[in-house]
């Protein structure tokens, strides 16, 4: 990492400033260097999950939260140290310090279901589940990503992000069906294409921007609650993260995927 | 106290309705609880002073910064006494990083600007909150120590300088002091309103002007940090318009 950016203009702007996005680049590509098959844990290794890590870990960390990340497939690092946060070595000066980074490997528990219970009643935790497509319309947990059994004033925010693992373009049917299926889960769907044609700068703006809009709509269902002006059960926004060939390709093909490991009934 | 969300607490620019509230309501129990209590501090007895701290610690707060308030005057609290807790862990619920103590340093005889500026020119990169009147900044012997070009915008802390002055100066005088704020780098941001009336409306504009004055110095660390100050900064200093009386007891 070159020079850490201070912590007085790291989260200048409601989005990351050029030197930010550069230095969230720059973290991203050293966790992809030729060892990093070496790396025990996916949310280090595949290029996808490191992805959600650098850019939720700067959302939450400008908002004073401190995420934890789920998934389903269990990784080999010892004792569960899976090392620093990405803002820890981006931003310096910060008042709380380099923070340990919060990994939760929950086989055979779905990461959706795992992330929901873990902030029932725990109205300031964060849980961040990154789940295969697949593994979120798996029958036998969707009763347990029902986005309905988190209680908006009183538990924490659980903030599922659906990998969706295209071989090509879909039509709009297929899309349509996706969102009514998160919408019937308690979810609105806030889609981002990573296809390969976008150079990297421009996907890391684009994250970034619709991660503000992530946080900032769950601000307002928090404030909503807090005012109890909830007429109805929100829809809660989940972040859904299409893939396609070209960009997999591209970022070494180890994506969620690859990380997936069977889930309890499949066993 | 009302308390608010900590996933709401500083979700806008301008601190929601929610917030002016319970900032209101730590001011109002500061000063009570200090009045009905022998021997205490001025940062928490006198409303010029708490609200002071009570709206640097929000902006501050967002900023995941945490400050240092000083003042000259003596403290009432027995030696060993903490100053409780900062207003936002009174104020915000379940943040994360709480609780935390209220940093206070009494600095006696010594300028507390002096103090401020000498901390965050050092190896301290926090906030540093000093409080001190207008004759306390003029003090020919230490007006020297009083020149903000001995902060460094790049790899320095930063100085949030609250300046008491008094009501009712004429256009000269106010052109006076903002001559030589200016000659000592700093540039000037007024606050006026009727202490003994402080109202939620004044809340709100003492939020603003927090805002605007962290933007500023923001600013000025992105340019230092990209290299684009090609002179030194002029920092911002609040300016807290107040009788005799208040800001002084």
């Amino acid at each position: 990492m070159k020079t850490p950016i201070s912590s007085w203009v790291t989260h200048a702007g409601r989005e990351p400033a050029e030197v930010v996005v550069n230095a969230m680049d720059e973290w991203w590509r050293n966790t992809r260097t030729p060892r990093a098959a070496e790396v025990p844990c996916h949310w280090r290794r595949d290029a996808l999950h490191s992805l959600v890590l650098v850019h939720v870990d700067r959302a939450a960390h400008k908002r004073r939260h401190q995420p934890t990340f789920v998934s389903a497939a269990p990784c080999d690092s010892p004792g569960e140290d899976h090392g620093l946060t990405p803002m820890s070595a981006i931003v310096r000066d910060d008042t709380y310090g380099p923070q340990p980074v919060r990994i939760v490997h929950a086989n055979p528990e779905s990461a959706v279901g795992r992330a929901i219970t873990m902030v029932r009643g725990e109205e300031g935790t964060l849980a961040v589940a990154l789940a295969t497509e697949t593994e979120f319309d798996d029958a036998d947990f969707f009763d347990a990503h029902r986005a309905s059994l988190v209680n908006p004033l009183r538990d924490g925010v659980a903030l599922a992000i659906i990998h969706a693992e295209l071989q090509g373009p879909e039509a709009a049917h297929q899309v349509m069906e996706r969102e009514d299926l998160l919408r019937a889960a308690g979810y609105a769907a806030y889609t981002i294409d990573l296809d390969g044609d976008d150079d990297d700068h421009t996907v890391h703006r684009h994250l970034a921007g619709l991660l503000e809009d992530v946080f900032d709509e769950v601000a307002g269902i928090k404030a909503d609650a807090a005012a109890r002006v909830l007429s109805s059960t929100p829809l809660w926004p989940a972040l859904v993260i299409r893939t396609f060939p070209l960009w997999r390709q591209r970022h070494s093909a180890l994506t969620a995927h690859a990380a997936e490991l069977p889930l309890k009934r499949s066993r | 106290m009302a308390t608010t969300s900590s996933w709401v607490a500083h979700a806008s620019r301008e601190p929601n309705a929610g917030m002016i509230r319970a900032l209101h309501e730590w001011i109002d129990d500061s000063v009570r609880l200090a009045a009905a209590t022998p021997g205490s501090c001025p940062f928490l007895a006198d409303a010029v002073f708490a609200g002071i701290v009570a709206h640097t610690d929000r902006a501050l707060h967002k900023r995941r910064q945490r400050p240092t308030f000083l003042s000259s005057h003596p403290c009432g609290l027995q030696s060993l006494a903490a100053h409780g807790l900062r207003p936002m862990c009174d104020v915000i619920d379940h943040d994360e990083f709480g609780p935390e103590e209220l940093l206070v340093e009494h600095t006696g005889g010594t300028s507390t600007l002096a103090e401020a500026i000498a901390s965050a020119a050092g190896a301290d990169m926090s906030a540093f909150v000093p409080v001190f009147t207008e004759s306390e900044f003029m003090d020919a012997d230490l007006f020297h120590l009083h020149n903000a070009q001995l902060l460094n915008p790049r790899h320095g802390g930063v100085v949030i300088p609250f300046m008491i002055v008094p009501v009712g100066d004429s256009e000269q005088e106010t052109q006076d002091r903002e001559d030589i704020v200016r000659a000592m780098g700093f540039t000037s941001y007024t606050f006026e309103c009727d202490w003994d009336d402080f109202t939620l409306e004044d809340h709100t504009r003492l939020a603003l002007l927090m805002e605007d004055v962290l933007d500023e110095i923001v600013q000025i660390k992105s340019d230092a940090e990209a290299r684009l100050l090609s002179r030194p900064p002029l920092w911002p200093l609040v300016e807290m318009r107040a009788s005799p009386g208040e800001g002084f007891r």
